[in-house]
């Protein structure tokens, strides 16, 4: 289970998270939608622990990964895998030591095992045979699947997605959702998806939270976020510029209204 | 018209504001650059771990940097023998040509001249590598793959970095006294037998051994202020340009500046 209480993070003098609070489930895909720049990503890297929070604290499996005298940050990453919004392949290697780098380094495999295992995750996403190709060889849609290979080839209970459809054409798109729910699937992987792309969000998801000035404004399942009555939900589920009131468009008294109960300052 | 009357006192209290700026980010970035180098030493007993890495990195930097280091040193080496012999002339007899110019390339030209090359080309890759890195999220995904990067990126670097400073700075030694041999035989009509045995004259190996001592030192701080820049960029391509410009200005002006700290050390 990954808890994350009453987080804070500001860059300079820009306050990007003020306040968030989720709680993800084991075995559960929980996407995480939002505006770009309201903190999806930091969200995730404070997970990961690469950026330390202002103030509150992230649990994995009840072990705090935010706190910068965690001894054992390696151990509790070992449990996580990332997948970067453009891959993030190390481009002076080929695609199989690409995956096979960590488990060369964490595992005492022989060089025949490691490249069996190599190969059957490159077969899991749809990849087989590319083990030699360079990553400036491939296209974004199959980058993105080789670091999903390389992610889960050491078999962690959580992965973590950023943006993984963004700049991907629809069709590859759905495949990156379908390998997202064969991964929950067949290995049972915990999965964080932070996306704004609203069809992945509802194929994929378990709950989806969203997030909105620094806070989680919504969460539950997709069904309920249709649902929800909230004008910032309903503006951005649909995609609109104005605020939604009651399926219409705001008139101009009600949107006033709404922009100072939730304080919305970005929507002319 | 007030306005006008302040826009001066605004300029100059924005410029102290910035001077002000620039001085304290300087020694946040030296205590940076300390915590650093602290982090590399603390890993360096277990360097040989990453052996294979270590050789890559000395093929990359070192190997290919030779043929550089082969010209710049060579002609190093034969300004070094024509000017002393202008220095020379009518004043100091031919037999201490060789002396003077084994002395000036083993403990100085040899070794500062071959950092400052080498500044300009294993510092401003090492900063372009690792600055593309950091802004690509492949730093960080090495993170997350639960490896540290100190010990994959910037440990192979920092030790090949000092282990090939000292061997390219052995052949820039034979390759500029070599120059200089050729120089004085061809241009300034100074006998080989006279250049040798001026050459051996007062040939002292802690001389040798100094220049080298310096050498490795200079491989350290250049590779030192490649990753430190590299590691800290920021912004994309621009970024990845002002880590490199900085790795390369800042490693020549230690290059210096530790040239005669260790001078002073050691002499």
């Amino acid at each position: 289970m990954i808890q994350l209480e009453h987080l804070k993070k500001h860059f300079k003098k820009m306050e990007v998270l003020r306040d968030v609070n989720l709680m993800v489930e084991k075995g559960e895909t929980m996407v995480v939608i939002g505006r770009s720049g309201q903190g999806k990503s930091v969200i995730l890297k404070h997970i990961m622990g690469l950026l330390q929070p202002d103030g509150g604290r992230v649990l994995v499996d009840g072990e705090e990964i935010s706190t910068p005298n965690q001894v054992h940050l390696y151990r509790i990453r070992k449990k996580l895998g990332m997948l970067f919004q453009g891959a993030a392949l190390f481009d002076s290697m080929t695609v199989g030591e690409n995956i096979a780098f960590a488990l060369r380094e964490h595992t005492t495999k022989t060089e025949g095992e490691i490249a069996r295992i190599v190969a059957e995750r490159l077969e899991m996403v749809g990849l087989r045979g590319i083990e030699n190709k360079m990553p400036a060889e491939l296209s974004g849609g199959m980058k993105k699947r080789v670091g999903l290979a390389r992610v889960i080839a050491m078999d962690p209970a959580y992965i973590l997605y950023d943006e993984p459809t963004t700049g991907l054409d629809p069709i590859t798109s759905d495949t990156i959702n379908d390998l997202i729910l064969e991964m929950q699937s067949h290995l049972k992987v915990t999965s964080i998806v932070v996306t704004h792309d609203m069809v992945s969000a509802y194929k994929v998801a378990n709950r989806i939270a969203m997030l909105h000035e620094g806070s989680v404004i919504f969460t539950g399942s997709s069904n309920e976020l249709k649902a929800s009555r909230d004008p910032r939900v309903q503006q951005f589920i649909r995609g609109q510029r104005k605020l939604m009131y009651e399926g219409k468009i705001a008139t101009e008294e009600e949107s006033s209204k709404f922009q100072e109960k939730f304080s919305l300052t970005d929507l002319k | 018209m007030l306005d006008k009357l302040m826009y001066p006192f605004i300029r100059i209290a924005l410029a102290l504001y910035s001077a002000l700026d620039r001085f304290v980010s300087t020694f946040v970035d030296i205590s940076r650059i300390y915590y650093l180098a602290g982090n590399i030493l603390r890993r360096l007993p277990r360097s040989f771990q990453q052996s294979r890495f270590i050789l890559e990195q000395m093929m990359s930097l070192g190997i290919a940097s030779l043929p550089l280091v082969i010209i710049t040193s060579c002609f190093t080496g034969g300004v070094a023998a024509s000017q002393a012999a202008y220095q020379f002339s009518n004043l100091i007899p031919m037999t201490y040509l060789g002396t003077a110019v084994c002395k000036a390339v083993v403990i100085e030209l040899a070794p500062v001249l071959t950092a400052l090359v080498m500044a300009g080309r294993i510092g401003a890759s090492i900063a372009a590598e690792l600055g593309t890195m950091k802004t690509n999220e492949q730093i960080d995904a090495l993170e997350c793959l639960a490896l540290d990067p100190l010990r994959y990126l910037v440990l192979p670097r920092f030790v090949a970095g000092m282990a090939m400073m000292v061997c390219l700075t052995v052949f820039a030694d034979l390759i500029a006294i070599l120059g200089a041999w050729v120089v004085s035989i061809f241009f300034l009509d100074v006998s080989s037998n006279l250049f040798l045995s001026g050459l051996k004259l007062f040939f002292d190996p802690r001389d040798v051994f100094a220049g080298l001592i310096k050498a490795a030192v200079f491989g350290g701080v250049i590779t030192l202020m490649g990753c430190y820049q590299g590691m800290e960029a920021e912004g994309g391509a621009e970024g990845v340009g002002k880590a490199t410009m900085k790795a390369v200005v800042s490693s020549c002006v230690l290059v210096l500046i530790f040239d005669f700290i260790v001078a002073a050390v050691i002499f």
